[in-house]
């Protein structure tokens, strides 16, 4: 059995209201993976834990409780708080959405943890977050056992060609597209040579990486699409 | 215990006012039916004299028992000059601060994507509308100094750029009267980033 009276490191992902003055916290963990915990005192005119249950703060928290809702035990600074504004805070907010959609709870997932955390301290201070972003979803992807193979066809195993155009199925990955093609998206293979390849200074690059993240997440998010998606689509 | 279903029904219905607990939503109820069954009559009387006839304020969303609100009603007030809060006692704490001539637009929240609470749950559209009909030059935007209300912030701040109106935020720091030795990392490092010339 896991211990949770130890300080760990940990994110809070979103919390809420809960009672009077307490806080049901949402976290991703890096030993426990996600899950819930109730921060008592944590609002009101004086708050316990003065005001760091905040999104992108790194934090040590420690836990107790048997049921599937833990009690907050400790909090302390693991880290400087990451201080997202702007544009970046709305990334910031998509990605934990994302993450609590598509993480299971305590479900141990180390690496996504640590890529987490190295994606929201690089979106502080980078002036180009797209990438930095697709990087993540492709990653987070095959952390989960989704991978996309951006370098060979499925089935056959050929490699993509750049002068290729391709079709993209999210259950099954990338083919050649027919000459008498149906589908709405049809890429070239230069493109997703440069996903892979991390480049992504070509405009149609990003538009390309950006769709087949968008179609290979549809089957994990189910009917139910991610709200904050409507804070940059709305946007004019 | 089960003395009385309708004692334990009222108990119950209590429990819904924050801070009542079991214990005192049971003292509450004995007091009333033993000492004071006229002072029970008058809450009783008085929360349905309210809920039926106190409304939201078809202008700022605050609550009032009018269509406006006095704040909106007031021809005083600048309604050119708009703050933005996420609840009603916002508005009573900017009030009781003082000093503020304009009016208000409450947003009943913050955009919250996890809980599906995005820009038409919080009246952003009504909002914009609001903004252009009276001729609004700047709207002062103060939520939360939190993840969600800077979000919310920034979101309506992006909304207004093409209607050329000016956003201001409120300044988030240092306490009045606070000692910089004292004050926690999260905050100083925003009043660092709101820092302005003097
Ligand atoms: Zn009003």
């Amino acid at each position: 059995m896991v211990s949770f009276s130890e300080l760990t490191p940990a994110f809070i992902l979103h919390s809420r209201r809960y009672r009077d003055t307490s806080l049901i916290c949402d976290l991703f963990t890096q030993n426990f993976g996600r899950f819930s915990a109730v921060a008592r005192g944590a609002t009101g005119p004086k708050p316990r834990f003065k005001g760091v249950l905040q999104p992108f703060v790194p934090l040590l928290m420690s836990y107790y409780g048997a049921g599937e809702l833990k009690s907050v035990k400790n909090v302390d600074f693991f880290a400087q708080p990451i201080h997202l504004t702007g544009n970046k805070l709305l990334i910031g907010l998509y990605v934990n959405e994302l993450l609590n959609r598509l993480l299971g709870t305590y479900d141990a997932l180390e690496n996504v943890y640590m890529m987490y955390a190295q994606l929201i301290r690089q979106l502080e201070t980078s002036d180009d977050v797209e990438p930095l972003l697709r990087r993540f979803e492709f990653l987070l992807l095959s952390e989960l056992g989704y991978g996309v193979s951006l370098q060979s066809e499925v089935g056959t195993g050929r490699e993509i060609v750049p002068e290729e155009n391709y079709v993209f199925d999210a259950e099954r990955g990338f083919t050649l597209a027919s000459s008498h093609e149906t589908r709405e998206f049809v890429c070239k293979g230069i493109h997703l040579l440069a996903i892979s390849n991390n480049d992504f200074t070509q405009d149609d690059a990003r538009s390309v990486a950006k769709q087949v993240v968008r179609i290979a997440l549809q089957p994990l998010l189910g009917n139910r699409p991610l709200n904050s998606r409507i804070l940059f689509s709305k946007r004019q | 215990m089960n003395i009385s279903p309708l004692i334990d029904q009222l108990i119950d219905a209590l429990r819904c006012l924050p801070g009542v607990g079991p214990k005192t939503a049971q003292r509450m109820v004995l007091h009333i039916l033993e000492r004071d069954r006229a002072g029970g009559t008058r809450i009783a009387q008085s929360l349905t004299q309210a809920i039926d006839g106190v409304g939201q304020c078809r202008n700022c969303r605050i609550l009032t028992e009018n269509e406006l609100c006095e704040i909106c009603a007031s021809r005083s007030r600048d309604e050119t000059l708009l703050c933005v809060v996420e609840n009603p006692a916002d508005v009573l704490a900017v009030e009781q601060a003082g000093g503020f001539r304009g009016k208000y637009f409450v947003l009943m929240g913050h955009l919250s994507p996890i809980d599906g609470i995005g820009p038409d749950e919080i009246g952003i559209d009504q909002l914009l509308a609001r903004v252009q009909r009276d001729s609004v030059k700047e709207v002062i935007l103060a939520t939360n100094s939190t993840v969600e209300g800077e979000a919310t912030a920034h979101y309506v701040s992006e909304q207004l750029r093409p209607m050329g109106v000016d956003a201001s935020r409120i300044a988030h720091g240092i306490p009045f009267g606070g000692e910089l030795e004292f004050v926690d990392a999260g905050t100083l490092a925003h009043a660092m980033d709101g820092r302005k010339k003097i």
